[in-house]
């Protein structure tokens, strides 16, 4: 099985009068098909910046630096924006954006929004574009009745579900979804949880979650990668990563984040995330880490422990 | 049911403010109203007399004579209910009801094209020119200040968005009747393509006037484009430089939307209500301003109407304009509530 | 809605190069506005509405520029008024010459010219002689005339005169100059003195036909005196030129310059004063109703509605002819429509402001409600009314311009709008006589895209979204 490759990516943005701001900086992991891979971090750490990149959707100043991605063996750097386009984004890796408020136009109907990809990626008409997006709601626990609604009239739950059939209108074989459970209520949030792994399940998609929660990401994730600063500081199977957490920061977000269905917080890290338009020269975290030690001045290198296990962190090199 | 509550209250909303701009407008000309008219019953009253020679006759006495006339003036005054001071309740009142039933009453001095002397007449001769003027100028600077606007939105920090942006500040500073006397000057003096008054030299029944009136019509109706579209684009620009940050645009592209259809579909799309109201408003405030453009141009409108009522202080003609162009401003924010409703789903609901 | 301070409100700006070049602007409409002040005479100024104190100046010239871009040589209107005086005396007689001196290269006759002088006489009345010497050396015997005799007393007293080109006295005399020197007879009404004067020799020059003799010219005036107490006061030459100064003339003979350059420090007075006044008053009057909620709020913002609804100018209008048009009314009526806007921001923001928690606990800590009012809401509102001041200023001003451009401006103070208005009056646009409506025009604009360029930089410096676009 093929699935998704990233190696050394690296998005930054560029605004006029400042220096460039780092958001991602090589980062490289990889998704196995039908798999699925968390990405924790706070907010500001790049992740969602890192979803976008990969969707080739960052908004100006933004843009890839350097990097490679390929999905199933095949380099997508090296598409043109017109192929990119019309083969990959939505078909093959599509979204589930931050905030489904924002996400749909609050001037269309649901069935509007969501026959568009059938429309424009697909070629089909209006009756069929319509009767597969009421087939799209039907599998993500909706109503057909909801096609001629607008999202204003929706509750929550509901606009985040719609917006999940909007991403896998075209059957995508891999789902990123942004922060899916943010500001929906708890009960919302576990239904939404158990929708998303049981498309995993059933469609066989693969599933890339970014999000601030822990304990969001126990639930579905088969791999975990922590990221602090535009970097991937610890990466590994959930297991092991919960079982014996290696880098500080990620002991830190666990002893922060107590395994109780949703409701956890990351807090009480001190100190604050540092400005990735100019990071420190060192281990990034090394201002904040509690067991820095003086090699923590240069760059630490990733550490493979063995079993898919690796950290950024020179207590291990 | 919510809309129709909605409409009642609307309407009546603007029938009060109706009410209070009359109400205003007799307070602020009462005063003055008053003393015109009184002097010119008198005058006429005294000439009618005077040129009854039979009826002079009878008169030995100029004194008796000049009491006759007086007491003839009087009955006058009071026959027109004049003899109540302008803030009589009763007089308020009834002319309140005249005015609001659109019976505005004889015009002192103006004449309409017919020689008719009823206010009324003399102003629906004069609005469907206005409507046509500032209509279409309205319709062509919001066109093409919206495909402008959208344009330099998409490219937001480009030099077309510089150029617009610059465009509009230095448009929306100078006033548009200076402008006109430029453009006079250009096209008419200097280039002589287009006449200096906007007033067809032949009358209203002759078969050539309607083409006339068009030819007239070009060098205003360009004027105000060129001069307008440029504070048009400006707004939609920035309400489309927000729209275009939202996060369904992003979907939309995502989804494979064409760009063309993001920016005049969603994005323009999502703009419409606050565009609407803008344009409605803009329709209203043209009319407003109508009163110098015309005098400019000599264009023989409602707002040249207006400015030779008030050359002449044709009091029954003022009230009448006064409260039409009201009634225009208010049936204009009335129709953009009623549309900014429709187009927006979320208001729809009432 | 964005609470910017101050201080980073101006770091934010000064990131908007056009906002800048508005603040420039503004700043030389300032130093022009005190030029103003400085240079030209308020009497000019105050005498703007009075023929007779502009009779000295050309109908309708354009500036005298214009030469320079034509490459015409439009003569100048020259108003002389320093002549070379000198005193001597033939037996009792006293004779007192004033010399005008001036260079005339251009290569079109003046308009017309006149002498004006002012003198003091008592019993016996004396006797004045004009005369004009032209670069070819030729003299030229223009008018010779007795002062009218005192009627009673021989108390020397003051006496005004004048001799115009148009005196058929003139055409008399320069017809027996052509009679006598070239043996020319010509009609005295054949004779237009002004071109005569200037034109090279020939037998044409009667009319000007020969063309303009450039080179330094003389008028010499020569005042024959009786009594020991008379003397000359004073006296002035007027070439009537085509051309005038720096704005030019119009149709009333008023110096363009004196009502345009006066016309700076009145339309930035009027557009500044209404633009903070009404934004104070806005301001009061939207905290006040948001803060105190209730029926008040109710009563106040349906006042407000309404206010909104009526349309303006009409009602400008009609305030102006009714109630009088001094440029103090004028304000007023400005600001009664100005406020309206910008109260019913003040009361959202004010609304959104109090029901921050913070809000809550510095009035559960006991704070006043005036301390409230000044030290949380109206601070966060002070540059939501900056920039809406720099917006509503050209607003100001132009509005202005248009009630004075109806007509309806103070007769007192004239603006740019009734410059305007005159022009427009006289067909200025029709007749193209450009000058007179393009520069009060452009003073308009130039105010009012002074204000417009800090406002939107203003605009955008203090909306996050527009921020950096």
């Amino acid at each position: 099985m093929g699935g998704l490759e990233v190696e050394g990516l690296r998005a930054y943005y560029f605004p006029a009068d400042r220096p460039p701001i780092r958001a991602v900086d090589g980062v490289s992991f990889e998704l196995k098909g039908g798999s699925s891979i968390g990405f924790v971090g706070e907010s500001g750490c790049g992740k969602s910046t890192l979803g976008l990149a990969l969707l080739r959707l960052l908004p100006s100043p933004g843009r890839i630096v350097s990097g490679a991605v390929r999905l199933d063996g095949v380099d997508l750097m090296g598409l043109t924006e017109g192929e990119f386009g019309r083969s990959i984004r939505w078909r093959r890796i599509s979204m589930v954006f931050q905030g489904a408020m924002n996400a749909l136009s609050p001037v269309y109907t649901i069935g509007h929004q969501l026959s568009e990809p059938l429309i424009y990626r697909l070629g089909l008409s209006k009756g069929e574009a319509r009767r597969l997006s009421i087939e799209a709601l039907e599998e993500v626990g909706l109503g057909g009745d909801l096609m001629d609604r607008y999202p204003h009239e929706l509750s929550g739950g509901m606009r985040q579900r719609v917006m999940i059939a909007m991403a896998l209108a075209l059957r995508p074989e891999i789902l990123i979804a942004d922060e899916p459970t943010t500001a929906l209520d708890v009960i919302v949030q576990a239904q939404i949880l158990n929708l998303l792994k049981d498309l995993r399940e059933r469609l066989g998609i693969s599933i890339m979650l970014l999000t601030h929660d822990l304990g969001v990401i126990s639930e579905i994730a088969d791999a975990i990668a922590v990221m602090y600063a535009g970097e991937i500081v610890e990466l590994g199977p959930s297991d092991l990563i919960y079982s014996s957490p290696k880098h500080p920061y990620t002991k830190g977000l666990m002893a922060a984040a107590p395994r109780i269905r949703g409701g956890s917080k990351i807090a009480s890290i001190p100190g604050h995330p540092p400005d990735l338009g100019n990071p420190p020269k060192g281990c990034r975290f090394g201002p904040r880490c509690s067991a820095a030690i003086p090699a923590c001045e240069r760059p630490p290198p990733m550490v493979e422990l063995g079993a898919g296990h690796s950290v950024r962190c020179w207590l291990y090199g | 049911m919510a809309l129709k509550g909605f409409l009642i209250q609307r309407a009546l909303n603007m029938a009060a403010i109706l009410l209070i701009t009359v109400l205003l407008t007799m307070a602020i000309l009462g005063p003055s109203a008053d003393a015109i008219l009184k002097r010119a019953i008198e005058q006429e009253t005294r000439t009618e007399i005077l040129q009854n020679k039979e009826l002079v006759g009878k008169f030995k006495d100029p004194g008796e004579l000049e009491d006759y006339v007086k007491s003839q003036v009087q009955g006058r005054i009071s026959s027109m209910g004049l003899n109540d001071p302008w803030y009589s309740p009763k007089r308020l009142w009834t002319i309140a009801i005249r005015v609001m039933t659109l019976d505005f009453g004889q015009s002192y001095y103006i004449r309409g094209y017919g020689g008719s002397s009823n206010v009324r007449d003399i102003i629906l001769e004069s609005l469907p020119r206005t409507v046509l003027l500032f209509g279409t100028a309205t319709l062509l600077t919001a066109i093409l200040g919206i495909l402008i606007g959208a344009a330099a939105a998409k490219r937001a920090g480009s030099l077309l968005d510089k150029i617009v942006m610059g465009y509009a500040a230095i448009s929306n500073s100078f006033p548009l009747w200076w402008i006109g006397m430029l453009a006079i000057l250009l096209f008419s003096y200097t280039l002589r393509i287009f006449p200096a008054r906007a007033t067809p030299p032949i009358p209203p029944a002759d078969p050539a006037y309607p083409a006339a009136l068009l030819y007239h019509m070009a060098l205003p109706l360009l004027t105000m484009v060129s001069m307008g579209f440029g504070g048009w684009a400006y707004m939609v620009r920035n309400l489309m430089v927000g729209m275009l940050q939202e996060d369904y645009i992003m979907v939309a592209r995502a989804k494979g939307v064409p760009e063309g259809r993001i920016l005049y579909g969603h994005a323009l799309r999502s703009a419409a209500p606050p565009i609407v109201t803008m344009m409605a408003l803009a329709l209203s405030g043209s009319f407003g301003g109508a009163m110098i453009t015309e005098a400019v141009f000599d264009w023989p409108g409602l707002g040249r109407l207006y400015w030779e009522a008030i050359g002449l202080l044709d009091v029954p003609v003022i009230v009448g304009l006064t409260y039409v162009s009201t009634l225009v401003f208010l049936l204009s924010v009335f129709m953009a509530d009623i549309l900014y409703g429709i187009l927006d789903p979320r208001i729809r609901i009432g | 809605m964005s609470a910017l301070p101050v201080g980073s409100l101006w770091k934010e700006y000064r990131r908007y190069r056009s906002g800048l070049a508005g603040l420039a602007l503004l700043a030389s409409l300032l130093a022009l506005s005190a030029m103003a002040i400085a240079l030209v005479p308020l009497d000019a100024y105050g005498q703007w509405n009075n023929p007779s104190y502009w009779s000295e100046y050309p109908k309708a010239a354009p500036p005298a520029w214009v030469n320079y871009i034509t490459g015409l040589k439009l003569p100048e209107h020259l108003v002389l008024k320093d002549p070379i005086i000198d005193r001597s005396a033939i037996g009792r007689v006293k004779v007192i010459t004033h010399t005008f001196r001036f260079a005339f290269p251009y290569e079109a006759f003046p308009d017309d010219f006149l002498f004006k002088f002012s003198l003091k006489y008592g019993a016996s009345p004396p006797l004045v002689e004009l005369s004009a010497e032209r670069p070819d050396g030729v003299r030229m015997l223009l008018a010779r005339s007795a002062m009218p005799p005192r009627s009673e007393g021989s108390e020397a007293r003051a006496y005004d005169s004048a001799i115009f080109s148009t005196d058929r006295n003139l055409r008399v005399n320069l017809a027996n100059h052509l009679a006598e020197r070239l043996g020319i007879l010509a009609s005295p009404d054949g004779i237009s003195p002004e071109r005569m004067i200037f034109a090279k020799g020939g037998p044409s020059m009667a009319d000007g036909g020969t063309g303009v003799l450039k080179g330094d010219y003389a008028f010499q005036a020569r005042f024959f005196l009786l009594g020991d107490q008379d003397d000359v006061i004073s006296s002035s030459l007027v070439i009537g030129g085509k051309v005038f100064g720096l704005f030019g003339t119009d149709d009333l003979r008023r110096d363009l310059s004196v009502g345009i350059l006066w016309g700076t420090p009145i339309a930035l007075s009027i557009g500044i004063s209404v633009a903070v006044l009404s934004a104070l008053i806005g301001l009061a009057y939207g905290v006040i109703s948001g803060y105190h909620g209730g029926r008040l709020d109710e009563l106040m913002m349906r006042l407000n509605d309404v206010a909104y609804a009526i349309p303006a100018l009409p009602f400008l209008i009609l305030l102006a002819l009714s109630l009088g048009r001094s440029l103090l009314y004028v304000i007023a009526y400005l600001i009664l429509f100005g406020w309206v806007g910008i109260a019913k921001v003040a009361r959202s923001a004010a609304l959104q402001i109090k029901a921050a928690p913070y809000i809550e606990a510095v009035e559960l800590l006991g704070a006043s409600s005036w301390r409230v009012i000044f030290r949380h809401i109206v601070p966060q509102l002070i540059p939501y009314a900056i920039a809406n001041i720099a917006l509503s200023v050209p607003a100001a001003i132009l509005a202005e311009a248009g009630l004075s451009f109806l007509g309806l401006g103070d007769p007192r103070v004239p603006t740019w709008g009734q410059i305007l208005h005159d022009a427009q009056l006289h067909g200025a646009a029709a007749r193209g006589l450009w000058w007179w409506a393009l520069s009060p025009g452009m003073m308009l604009a130039l105010s009012s895209l002074a204000f417009v360029m800090i406002g939107y930089a203003l605009d955008r410096a203090l909306n996050p979204r527009m921020r950096g676009i």
